[in-house]
């Protein structure tokens, strides 16, 4: 290496955290693409020398030391890039700290090195922490992988409903992104549903699509103490779309009939349904957060026949997401859609105006109506079943209308 | 040599020492909290299983099986349980020595590591009073 | 014990797969005598088979019936053909008639028929979890479902006219095993099978086996009703393949709905492209087990999980060629089989 030591070279590490390989400007140590991170390199020198005057104790002396070994070890790992390191090794961890200290000063890159080794324990040269760090996400990684194999040899379980879980798993990431990010949605009640019974959960619809389902569906993972899983009902209208039923299916919903509700409720599961239907799907903007009658009666059907009590939901923010002016009949027969929503954004920005928008969201969760008052005649009774349809469609509007009033304004 | 004698001697420990944290540092239990962590740890020699319930406030910790589903899910030896409780492992540092199983998102294991750390301090007394020697 | 005190069953349809399993399977009771019936003789020589070679819609076949004093009939002939060609439905729905109406005249108790959960038909509508009563939608663009559509509504009305014969009729998910044919082996051996893009139904499946083990459990047993047959859980269509160890091609509906337009009527004929009906790849149609399990008191050996993993090896569709792997697949293979042992030693030790 005797010929590098007459030419200055660079001591500016490139964005490939590689020693820079530019001839130095005279009278500098940079060379000129890295002239701004001259000031920085220059200021380095100095420090160092000023640490040795002071009368540092010795653990803090040895502190400093490590510190800047570690610098040591990037620069020659940077100046000799064919040196691969060790499996588990802290390189990658300092290499994203050393993009973002480029930015910042030296001593910034100093004191979130400690800041990281103080974080371990006293115990200074444990990196074994630093491994285990490094070592995670290279698990997660081998560990999708792991379940990759597994699947292409069909080795995973679906419940008989279709239920995957793993897929749960993998699309959860989105949907926690739609539930805390984008509509940031707040959820009151969770107390009501209990920890292992069957309940009927009945929820205000709105919103072109059936994200409201899916948030109510998000709310419960995140939220309740026994991860519950909802299963909505989803209308026979869904599954003629490509990937809509299976991706339904395999998030353990199922079609909207009371045959399976009532099955669903006997195995103590949670079932979500949204009586309005179509009606409160294709609702035109001024009407919004009125309920739509309420279709038929299947759900009070459910309730009764498998014992299980009702759980009014509202959800307020889901209206807004698109706002529909009118319905066009005649594309609705085209297209084989059952109906056709004109809004300020689709059709006329195609694709683009299906993007929701980002609304605040609200879901209330009130208490249960119990059923088990009712004798078991009660599902073939029609005025008893018009009267509950009405009492849970009131209860719900009632929620709604609070919360609208609470509400200060529609994003946020 | 197992340290736990029996299942029912790692959840005496292990509740005695979850009901003293609790009381005594509210902080760890409120990271709990604020995390929504719902984590199930399965021990074996012995076997026992212990969900950490951040859900429920105050956190709560349960010992068998049940029918949750937990969010994080791990597979370890109860010895290296009670290494990682004495502190003389760290939780990361077990993972990178593939002591530990973790099947879930990882990175929400990670937040259990504050408890355990309030439980250094708490453990070695709990064992002594249950007459156990380190 | 003396000739006469021995049952006696008549099997429809013993030159053909089904016939000749089912009748081997009961000659090989001592207390049961069994007669075939076909028009071609088995394939293969079937021990303690009287084989009578007529044509089932023979007219002289209540005579037949009476003169030989049968018990107990299982009529499984029938031409499994996508084709709905005028002929086989003669063969298939009249002849079944013919055949049920010389059991009524010659006074045999029992009746037992095979057919498919596909006479449910595939709709999007469809329940979850499909019960036996349920009005039956199946296609009738392919034979085989249209003539058993029609058979099972002909047996309906034949059911309650004649309440003194005991009519079982079990209808079977999609067969898959190493011997028989059926739509599903038929798909999954294609080269590659070809889906719906979008599309993965759930689906059930039975072991052939099993199907002649229940057929044989209906006729044995003193039951009457309609049943579905098939392994407990249903598993989508995606995972039927990766356990079959296919990689499909998916297509776009329209296209393939289109694709199935043009080649009726051609010379390859759309069973070719498509043994299963698109519309069976797109929406559920899984059948409810409550009364198989309850009421008829079958429960099949195979689990849909083994069946096709058996399938699987047999076709050499296994990807895996090196070291551990390799290791791991034959393990998995050796439990499948161990467990399966186990299970029919403890069926027999019940």
């Amino acid at each position: 290496m005797s010929d590098e030591e007459k030419i200055v070279r660079c001591e500016a590490l490139t964005k490939a955290a590689s020693r820079c390989k530019n001839k130095a400007e005279p009278g500098s140590v940079t060379c000129w693409v890295h002239r701004s991170s001259a000031v920085k390199l220059g200021a380095q020198r100095p420090s160092v020398e000023r640490f040795a005057e002071q009368n540092l104790s010795d653990r803090e002396l040895r502190e400093r030391l490590m510190a800047e070994l570690d610098d040591l070890i990037i620069r020659v790992q940077g100046i000799s890039p064919e040196y691969s390191p060790p499996p588990f090794s802290p390189e990658k961890m300092v290499d994203l700290l050393d993009e973002q200290g480029e930015d910042g000063d030296s001593s910034f890159r100093l004191a979130l090195l400690k800041r990281l080794r103080g974080s371990i324990n006293e115990d200074i040269l444990d990196i074994e922490t630093w491994k285990g760090a490094w070592y995670m996400v290279n698990y997660t990684i081998e560990y999708q992988g792991d379940i990759v194999k597994r699947r292409l040899k069909g080795d995973y379980e679906t419940d008989a409903w279709g239920l995957d879980w793993e897929f749960i798993e993998a699309v959860r990431p989105f949907l926690d992104f739609m539930y805390k990010v984008y509509w940031r949605v707040e959820t009151t009640g969770i107390e009501h549903i209990s920890d292992y019974e069957r309940a009927l959960l009945v929820g205000n619809h709105s919103g072109q699509l059936p994200w409201d389902g899916a948030m109510l569906m998000t709310a419960l993972l995140n939220e309740h103490p026994a991860q519950r899983l909802v299963r909505n009902l989803y209308s026979k209208w869904l599954p003629t779309l490509p990937f809509m039923s299976s991706i339904l299916v395999k998030m353990g919903q199922a079609l909207d009939s009371v045959e399976n509700g009532v099955r669903l409720l006997e195995q103590e599961e949670l079932v979500g349904v949204f009586p309005e239907g179509y009606n409160g799907v294709g609702k035109l903007f001024r009407n919004r957060y009125k309920l739509a009658r309420f279709g038929r009666d299947g759900f009070v059907k459910m309730a009764l026949n498998a014992q299980a009590p009702i759980i009014p939901v509202s959800i307020v923010g889901a209206e807004e997401t698109y706002i529909t002016l009118g319905k066009s009949s005649t594309l609705a027969r085209l297209t084989g859609f059952p109906y056709f929503p004109i809004s300020l954004r689709f059709p006329w920005l195609g694709l683009l105006g299906v993007v929701p928008l980002p609304t605040k969201w609200y879901i209330d969760i009130g208490q249960p109506i119990p059923m088990d008052d009712y004798g078991s005649d009660a599902a073939v009774n029609p005025a008893l079943l018009s009267q509950l349809t009405d009492k849970v469609r009131n209860v719900i509007q009632e929620m709604v209308n609070n919360r609208l009033e609470q509400r200060r304004a529609i994003f946020f | 040599m197992p340290f736990f004698s029996s299942s029912d001697q790692l959840y005496m420990l292990t509740q005695a020492l979850f009901d003293r944290v609790q009381n005594e540092d509210r902080q760890a239990a409120e990271t709990l909290n604020k995390a929504k962590l719902l984590i199930r740890f399965n021990c074996r020699e012995p076997e026992a299983v212990i969900m950490i319930n951040g859900r429920r406030v105050p956190a709560e910790f349960t010992f068998g099986v049940n029918m949750t589903r937990p969010e994080v899910d791990i597979r370890l030896a109860a010895d290296t349980l009670h290494q990682i409780l004495l502190g003389d492992l760290h939780l990361g540092k077990a993972l990178a020595l593939r002591e530990i199983e973790v099947r879930g998102p990882a990175h929400k294991a990670l937040a259990v590591a504050d408890l355990f750390h309030e439980c250094q301090s708490v453990y070695p007394q709990i064992l002594l009073e249950h007459g156990l020697q380190l | 014990m003396a000739i006469s005190d021995r049952r006696v069953i008549l099997v429809t349809g013993v030159g053909d797969y089904w016939g000749a399993r089912i009748a081997a399977r009961l000659a090989a009771d001592p207390d049961t005598l069994v007669i075939g019936l076909d028009d071609v003789a088995p394939l293969e020589e079937i021990e303690n088979l009287d084989f009578i070679q007529a044509d089932i819609q023979n007219p002289l076949l209540p005579e037949l019936l009476s003169s030989e004093g049968v018990d107990i009939v299982c009529h499984l002939k029938f031409v499994e053909s996508s084709d709905c060609s005028e002929a086989n439905f003669n063969l298939n729905v009249s002849g079944a008639m013919k055949v049920l109406g010389a059991c009524a005249d010659a006074g045999v108790r029992k009746v037992v028929l095979r057919s498919s959960t596909a006479v449910y038909g595939a709709h999007a509508g469809n329940s979850a979890f499909i019960a036996e009563e349920t009005p039956l939608r199946g296609s009738s663009k392919y034979g085989y479902t249209r003539d058993l559509v029609e058979l099972e509504a002909f047996c309906n009305g034949f059911a309650v006219q004649f309440p003194e014969i005991s009519l079982t009729i079990l209808r079977f998910a999609n067969i898959v095993g190493l011997t028989a044919t059926s739509p599903m082996t038929r798909f999954l051996k294609h080269k590659p099978p070809r889906i719906l893009l979008g599309f993965d139904p759930m689906m059930q499946i039975i072991h052939e086996d099993d199907v002649v083990e229940a057929l044989v459990h209906a006729a044995q047993n003193d039951v009457r009703g309609v049943f579905n047959i098939a392994a407990e859980y249903a598993m989508p269509l995606s995972r039927i393949l990766r356990l079959a160890r296919r990689f499909p091609v998916h297509i776009f509906h329209p296209v393939a709905y289109k694709g199935f337009n043009l080649l009726r009527g051609s010379r390859f004929g759309p069973a070719e492209f498509a043994p299963i009906e698109w519309d069976y790849l797109r929406y559920p149609w899984v059948a409810d087990l409550r009364l198989m399990v309850e009421d008829l008191g079958f429960s099949p050996l195979y689990r849909a999980e083994e069946t096709l993993r058996e399938f699987a090896a047999d076709g050499q569709y296994n990807m895996e060629k090196d070291g551990d792997e390799r290791i791991a697949y034959e393990e998995g293979r050796l439990r499948d089989i161990l467990e399966i042992r186990r299970r029919a030693r403890e069926r027999a030790d019940q």
